[in-house]
């Protein structure tokens, strides 16, 4: 690139590499907008590089490696099954995550978005700042989107190191732990504990509030924390991280719980407390941009902020930190620019738990659709009336139906079990179109699948259930 | 109940023809607003009286 003081003109600008920010340049660019994406750290940003994709990558590992070693039930024995970890890893790392992001280069350079990889400051709310390794570069702009994403928070008396480490350390060990602490038993910490487990690790997980996974309802947590008991994952909750040591062929790890200090001794500790936006160091300030006291920008329904040539999506605006609804926000704030009549609107966002079983959520719980007013009752099938599940060996779970009393339509479900993840989409599509629990029913769901149980459910909603 | 009933493909049309859809009469099933409502509603036939 040539170095200059002479600014090169686009149309749209966007920060930030992640599900965001690509899917944004990409819409923006199928608009007709000329554009261009900056990246410091890695395309695809976390979701592709250290976090949805890799983490998915060891939890599959960790399944493979588990029932290969659990198979009696089916008559399968094997003898000396092992474990060549940094095979593992070198298939996480090159036939998953670099697969997926040489994809996304492919994609941004077919939709001719210019991909710039270095760091971004604003100058004014039309002028960009680019430091390159080797140059710095002046961009002028109509609109930017700014995506920069999250990054995990350091606590206190936890500083990352070789011993101690966030998701992303947890993610590229290059041995399975013996012992393996974790700090936080939210969505991150209870599935890379899981993974570990799996691999073989002697799980510990430290949760500060009464219960693991707080965002998901306590019945669905329960079946998570008897497949913990069940791998021997010890799970202490209403815990108070005190404090790591690095003994340098150990860690020591400090807390309080029932009113008393407690340390394990571990070979590393991750720390999966929480995420805090990417939002310093971008010289947002200077533009006087409105942002939250939690640091989170402050965007209207097109993802626009107060400053109109500056646009923000992701994990940096308000709302549930997930990959999907980044995505989702960058298709309307790249329309939006393009002066499409679009907004953000959606009546469910799924957010999903992949543990052991896994558990997904969309729309209401029952006692939120109360909270919003709403007169709805639930309708729960269990997965152990399920011929598929059966089959699996894997009955433990339920599809819950959340429906208005009135007319049945569905306001939000829950469902915990194998393949939640999948199977919450079909009634993600219910509740965005307003379905109600008949068309569900009168859906012929294909036999057998565990898809059925959200049938069954549906005919449970309707006072009919066949198969309880 | 406060919920919009409708189809996000009809959502998105009723902000793009500028129609309020809480304005809207609808003829689907379990009080669904179609795209032909959002029409009729357009063509100035069915305005909501408070």
């Amino acid at each position: 690139m040539v170095v200059g003081d002479f600014a090169v003109e686009l149309d749209t600008v966007v920060i930030g590499a992640g599900p965001g920010g690509y899917v944004a340049a990409i819409r923006a660019a199928q608009m007709g907008q000329k554009v261009a994406i900056i990246e410091r750290e890695y395309i695809g940003g976390v979701c592709l590089n250290v976090g949805c994709i890799p983490s998915k990558a060891l939890i599959n590992a960790g399944h493979r490696f588990h029932e290969a070693k659990h198979g009696d039930i089916f008559g399968i024995t094997s003898e000396n099954v092992t474990l060549d970890f940094s095979k593992t890893q070198e298939w996480k790392d090159n036939g998953v995550v670099n697969k997926l992001t040489s994809g996304i280069r492919m994609l941004l350079k077919k939709n001719k978005v210019e991909i710039i990889e270095g760091e971004a400051f604003f100058v004014d709310e039309n002028t960009l700042r680019v430091m390159t390794e080797e140059s710095a570069q002046t961009y002028s702009f109509n609109n930017a989107i700014v995506a920069t994403g999250s990054r995990p928070i350091e606590i206190k008396g936890f500083k990352f190191g070789k011993r101690i480490i966030d998701s992303t350390g947890g993610l590229n060990l290059t041995e399975v732990p013996k012992k393996l602490v974790i700090v936080g038993g939210g969505v991150i910490g209870a599935e890379l504990g899981g993974a570990y487990a799996n691999l073989g690790s002697e799980v510990t997980i430290l949760e500060g509030s009464p219960q693991i996974l707080p965002t998901f309802e306590k019945d669905m947590v329960k079946l998570v924390e008897k497949d913990f008991k069940e791998k021997g994952i010890t799970t202490v909750t209403k815990a108070m991280a005190k404090e790591a040591i690095d003994n340098g062929d150990s860690v020591t790890v400090k807390y309080e719980a029932n009113g008393k200090e407690e340390a394990i001794e571990a070979d590393y500790v991750m720390v999966t407390v929480g995420r805090r936006p990417n939002t310093d160091d971008l010289g947002l300030e200077i533009l006087g941009i409105d942002m939250t006291d939690r640091g989170l920008v402050k965007v209207d329904n097109q993802g626009r902020t107060n400053v109109k040539s500056v646009w923000a999506i992701g994990d940096i605006v308000p709302g549930a930190a997930l990959a999907h609804k980044a995505s989702y926000e960058a298709k309307i704030a790249a329309e939006a620019i393009s002066g499409k009549a679009v907004a953000v609107d959606y009546i469910g966002m799924p957010a999903v738990a992949f543990t052991d079983p896994e558990l997904a959520t969309v729309g209401y719980t029952e006692k939120e659709a109360k909270e919003a007013g709403l007169d709805v009752k639930s309708s729960k099938f269990s997965l152990a009336g399920n011929g598929r599940a059966i089959s699996l060996n894997k009955m433990d779970g339920f599809v819950r139906l959340v429906t208005t009393k009135e007319d049945n339509v569905l306001v939000g479900a829950q469902v915990a079990g194998v393949s939640a993840s999948d199977i919450i989409a079909e009634l993600g599509l219910a509740v965005e179109s307003g379905m109600n629990a008949e068309d569900i029913a009168l859906t012929i769901h294909s036999h057998p699948s565990l898809s059925e149980v959200t049938m069954d459910a549906a005919e449970l909603a309707l006072g009919l259930p066949i198969h309880m | 109940t406060g919920i919009v009933r409708a189809l996000p493909s009809v959502r998105r049309y009723a902000r793009q023809q500028q129609v309020d859809l809480s304005q809207v009469v609808a003829t689907g099933p379990n009080n669904k607003i179609l795209k032909s409502d959002v029409d009729a509603y357009l063509a100035g036939g069915t305005k909501v009286t408070a």
